[in-house]
């Protein structure tokens, strides 16, 4: 419950970690790079953290709004939307494989006929995402060829979450919750099976929101329902849409919350929820950091 | 019981079962808290009085001030339309409002910060605007004003759509909004609407006396009564009662249309009834589902938009009432289109022809390339993307074929210009159909989808057909059955979609009309369907043509009426499955290409129908391309391109047409 991994892999951590270090110098490619299209921001994610900077990606403006981490190196082709991939632009770009995620399973073989695709459960499964995203991770070093460089993001993100276990004792002395606001009246509640619940769970604190969550590890939930979540500490999560922030002071019912008459209610930079371990280490960190 | 009377008591029956539902949902906190807690503003440290006071009873009030609010519009829509249809969702108000929303969230965050309601007030009256732009033209006739305002009320959703897919993080509350959502956070937002409506209300009942005048129809003209004028300021306030009400709280989308049509089949036959009972129906109906959901929810169930439940709610109360009564259908026989027939037909269609093939020449062959350029691409290149570019072509082709197809016959068989798989709802029917199958069976093949969706068609049209067996002139019916199914299909998309099931995804990949997916197999079956459909349809002219004088001279030269009825109507519903299985529900082209066809002169027979089939063709091949290139490598799928598209040509015409229509 408190590692990532297995203890086994506790002590091969250093060694991968000395192993990335002298991959991180300008090694001399034994072949031409994988050309990869990640169809999901998560996996690419992953993919920046092992050191292969994809060809191309879904929606690549939109990375700095949503995931911020790891930062999107330019010249990244826009491959369109999970709702409309642009088959032309993936046949140009020529790609060696293509990472995607069950959600585009459908359109699976038209996209076998432009390359290998692979496809990662990492979310939506209605459990706890980590094991399976540990597992894409070292799938992912497989296939690269940069297994140690798989570990070392696996060991690095669990000695964050070690380090952000050891900061966030300010935060235990009551429950913890992240929402979402979709607008000034609907919100979505973070809880099990998502990416937060998974960090709450590995720095020992208690999630305030109790209410069932659908496989995605969210609950929609009207304002008042917040109610429920007494004096836990609430963090509000970035984008919030702009006329939430004009109106939510002014809203008795909020002021009425407990968690904003003590003070309790803040605002956090935006993560990933449907992110893989870098998401892990930044939601860690700006917990910890709060 | 006289009929008021009887309407009354059915009001109260419903307010009753609403206050019933709500007394567990507030009752006990009542009970604990006393009387006094509801109304006097809470001390904000006792929560279980501020979730009262600001959460459960502010929600309480709006559910009742918009249901009202909604009712009345919807009154006053249908009685000055003349038309049983008309409603705020209807005449596209709602989807206006909608639209400026997205617009406003995606591109100027900032206005929005400043003042929501505004945005979406704005966004209505402008499709008001629009609509009564072209419904002047036509001195308000009421099919008309119908026919923009549906094909407008389409457009908008479709543009919000087209926004979605390229912005779907940002709009997710959106989504909530145009489902329709309850929650309070305060008294300030009831506050804000609730004088607004009352000063509309007040217009309205000032205006009823001029709405008694109408109700006697064109003879109040000979009193020097500006008819248009009068028509015009009522609709303006039935629209500033739905824009206000659409700022608030989102699309409520059936109630407007519900309300008064209840009130009506349940004994208000006088306007000065429905204006009084209709308000109070569609108060009492909202209070009652937005109570059952917020218990459901209370007893672990989830969370859903109330605006979409309300429609799903409010269809089968609809169709069941309507079929029940007899009398409300008395709306007017909808115009019939005249159109000089062009001198020169086979130029028309060679002229369309030409046009289809350079149409399918520039798709296959202009494309993007990598760093977005505009391209020619022959050779290798043309090769490895022949395989994206010839299916979706060809399964748009054909959708646009075989829609046009049933559209032509539709429109003949009820006589009804409006008439189309989509607004009949027989495309909502092949939807449902479908739906029906990716939940019974896991992972169906092409026939088991064709199949479900042909079921679901087929139902539909036996539904259509059933009734106009009973009740000869009965067009209207039709339309109200096919709008309501329509707004049954997006409202079980909302509730699916809200209750997060992982089939969702892509059933809204298909219900936008995305075909970049679509397999060669898929493509080839639809073509041959298309070319089957296209030789089979020529069959039904000769019958069709005898029909159109009129059934007893279709009988008497030998058509055996029912047969042939039963038999276009089982053949429309095949032809609009397999294109909807192709391009989802939303084309409208099936409307449209009958309509263009007409326009250009071919209204008869054969030519008619290989001139619709050719415009389905042509639109649905113009749209791939843009859909494809136009914002590259973003893309747009074709079915909600063909709708933009076609949605400014119908305009034009129908403008264009203004005078024959204005005389019938």
């Amino acid at each position: 419950m408190d590692s990532i991994s297995s203890g086994k892999l506790r002590r091969r951590e250093v060694l991968a970690g000395g192993m990335a270090l002298l991959a991180g110098i300008p090694s001399v490619a034994h072949a031409a790079p994988m050309r990869i299209v990640s169809l999901d921001y998560g996996l690419a994610q992953t993919l920046l953290e092992l050191g292969a900077v994809p060809a191309g990606l879904i929606d690549p403006a939109s990375w700095p709004d949503w995931v911020m981490e790891p930062i999107l190196p330019a010249g990244i082709a826009n491959v369109g939307s999970n709702q409309e991939l642009n088959m032309e632009m993936l046949q140009l770009l020529k790609p060696d494989l293509i990472i995607s995620t069950p959600y585009l399973e459908w359109v699976r073989p038209q996209l076998e006929t432009i390359a290998p695709v692979q496809s990662y459960p990492i979310h939506a499964i209605g459990s706890s995402p980590m094991p399976h995203i540990v597992e894409a991770t070292r799938q992912l070093g497989d296939i690269l060829g940069r297994k140690p460089a798989a570990e070392a993001l696996i060991g690095r993100t669990e000695a964050e979450l070690a380090r952000a276990r050891e900061q966030a004792g300010h935060l235990r002395d009551r429950g913890v919750t992240v929402v979402s606001f979709l607008d000034a009246r609907n919100l979505r509640v973070y809880g099990p099976g998502g990416i937060f619940q998974d960090v709450f769970d590995q720095l020992d604190l208690r999630n305030g929101w109790t209410m069932p969550t659908n496989e995605w590890g969210f609950s929609d939930a009207g304002l008042s329902e917040l109610m429920t979540l007494g004096d836990s500490r609430v963090f509000y999560m970035d984008p919030v849409p702009p006329d939430v922030l004009a109106t939510l002071p002014e809203s008795p019912l909020w002021q009425a919350m407990p968690f904003v008459r003590s003070g309790n209610a803040q605002r956090i930079a935006s993560v990933l929820m449907f992110g893989t371990l870098p998401s892990y280490s930044r939601f860690a960190r700006l917990l910890a950091e709060a | 019981m006289a009929g008021p009377w009887r309407s009354l008591a059915f009001t109260g029956a419903i307010w009753m079962l609403a206050a019933w539902v709500a007394a567990f949902n507030i009752g006990p906190l009542l009970a604990s808290l006393g009387v006094d807690a509801a109304f006097t503003p809470p001390d904000i440290s006792d929560s279980r009085a501020v979730l009262l006071y600001y959460g459960l009873l502010p929600r309480l009030a709006m559910s009742v001030v918009c249901g009202f609010a909604l009712g009345l519009s919807g009154t006053l829509l249908q009685h000055v339309l003349h038309n049983p249809l008309a409603s705020p969702s209807t005449i596209g108000i709602e989807a206006g409002a909608q639209l400026a929303l997205a617009i406003m969230l995606v591109w100027f965050p900032a206005l929005l910060g400043w003042n929501r309601d505004l945005v979406t007030a704005f966004g209505g009256f402008a499709a008001m605007l629009v609509v009564f732009s072209v419904a002047w033209r036509f001195q308000f006739n009421p099919v008309s004003v119908i026919l923009v305002g549906l094909v407008l009320g389409l457009y908008c959703s479709a543009m919000v759509m087209v926004l979605a897919q390229m912005k779907d993080h940002y709009l997710t509350g959106l989504f909530i909004w145009g489902g329709g959502s309850l929650n309070q956070n305060d008294w300030r937002e009831v506050g804000r609407l609730a004088p607004k409506i009352m000063i509309a209300s007040l217009c309205a009942y000032f205006l009823a006396r001029q709405l008694s005048l109408l109700t006697l129809g064109e003879t109040a003209r000979s009193l020097g009564m500006k008819l248009p004028l009068i028509r015009a300021s009522v609709i303006f306030v039935a629209v500033t009662l739905t824009a206000f009400t659409v700022s608030s709280v989102g699309i409520i989308g059936f109630l407007g249309l519900a309300a008064p049509v209840i009130a009506r089949a349940t004994g208000a036959r006088h306007i000065r009834h429905r204006l009084a009972l209709a308000p109070l129906i569609g108060a009492g109906l909202l209070l009652l589902i937005d109570q059952l959901l917020q218990l459901q929810l209370s007893l672990g169930g989830v969370s859903l938009p109330t605006g979409a439940v309300t429609a799903l709610a409010g269809v089968p109360i609809l169709m069941l009432v309507m079929l029940r009564s007899k009398s409300m259908m008395q709306g007017t026989p909808a115009a019939q289109q005249g159109q000089a027939p062009s001198r020169r037909p086979g130029l028309i269609l060679a002229v369309l022809v030409a046009l289809v093939l350079a149409a399918c020449v520039v798709a296959i062959m202009v494309g993007r390339d990598i760093d977005a350029s505009w391209t020619l691409q022959t050779g290798a290149t043309l090769e490895s993307l022949l395989q994206w570019r010839w299916p979706r072509l060809l399964a748009a082709i054909s959708a646009g074929v075989l829609l046009a197809v049933a559209g032509s016959l539709l429109q003949r068989l009820t006589g009804n210009p409006m008439a189309s798989p989509e607004v009949l709802g027989v495309s909502a029917g092949t939807a449902i159909g479908l739906l029906g199958t990716l939940f019974l069976v896991s992972a169906p093949d092409y026939g088991q989808r064709l199949f479900g969706g042909f079921l679901g068609a087929a139902i539909v049209l036996a539904l259509l057909l059933a009734m106009s067996l009973r009740k000869a002139q009965s067009s209207n019916q039709f339309l109200i059955i096919g709008v309501s199914l329509g707004a049954f299909l997006t409202a079980l998309f909302s509730v699916i979609l809200a209750s997060g099931d992982p089939r969702a995804a892509s059933l809204l990949n298909w219900m936008v009309g995305s075909t970049y997916a679509t397999s060669g197999e898929t493509a080839v079956i639809s073509t041959v369907c298309a070319a089957i459909a296209l030789s089979l349809a020529l069959l039904f002219t000769r019958p069709l043509q005898l029909y159109g004088l009129g059934e007893g001279a279709a009988r008497s030269r030998g058509v055996n009426v029912r047969l042939f009825r039963a038999l276009t109507l089982g053949f429309t519903a095949l032809l609009t499955a397999i294109a909807t299985l192709a391009v989802g529900p939303l084309s409208f082209v099936g409307l449209m290409a009958p309509h263009l066809a007409q326009k250009a002169g071919l209204v008869r027979g054969v030519r008619q129908i290989w001139g619709a089939a050719l415009f389905g063709a042509l639109l649905m091949a113009v749209a791939d391309f843009i859909g494809r290139t136009i914002y590259f490598p973003w893309q747009l799928p074709t079915g909600l391109t063909a709708t933009l598209l076609g949605g400014p040509i119908f305009a034009f015409l129908l403008l264009r047409s203004g005078k024959t229509l204005r005389q019938n």
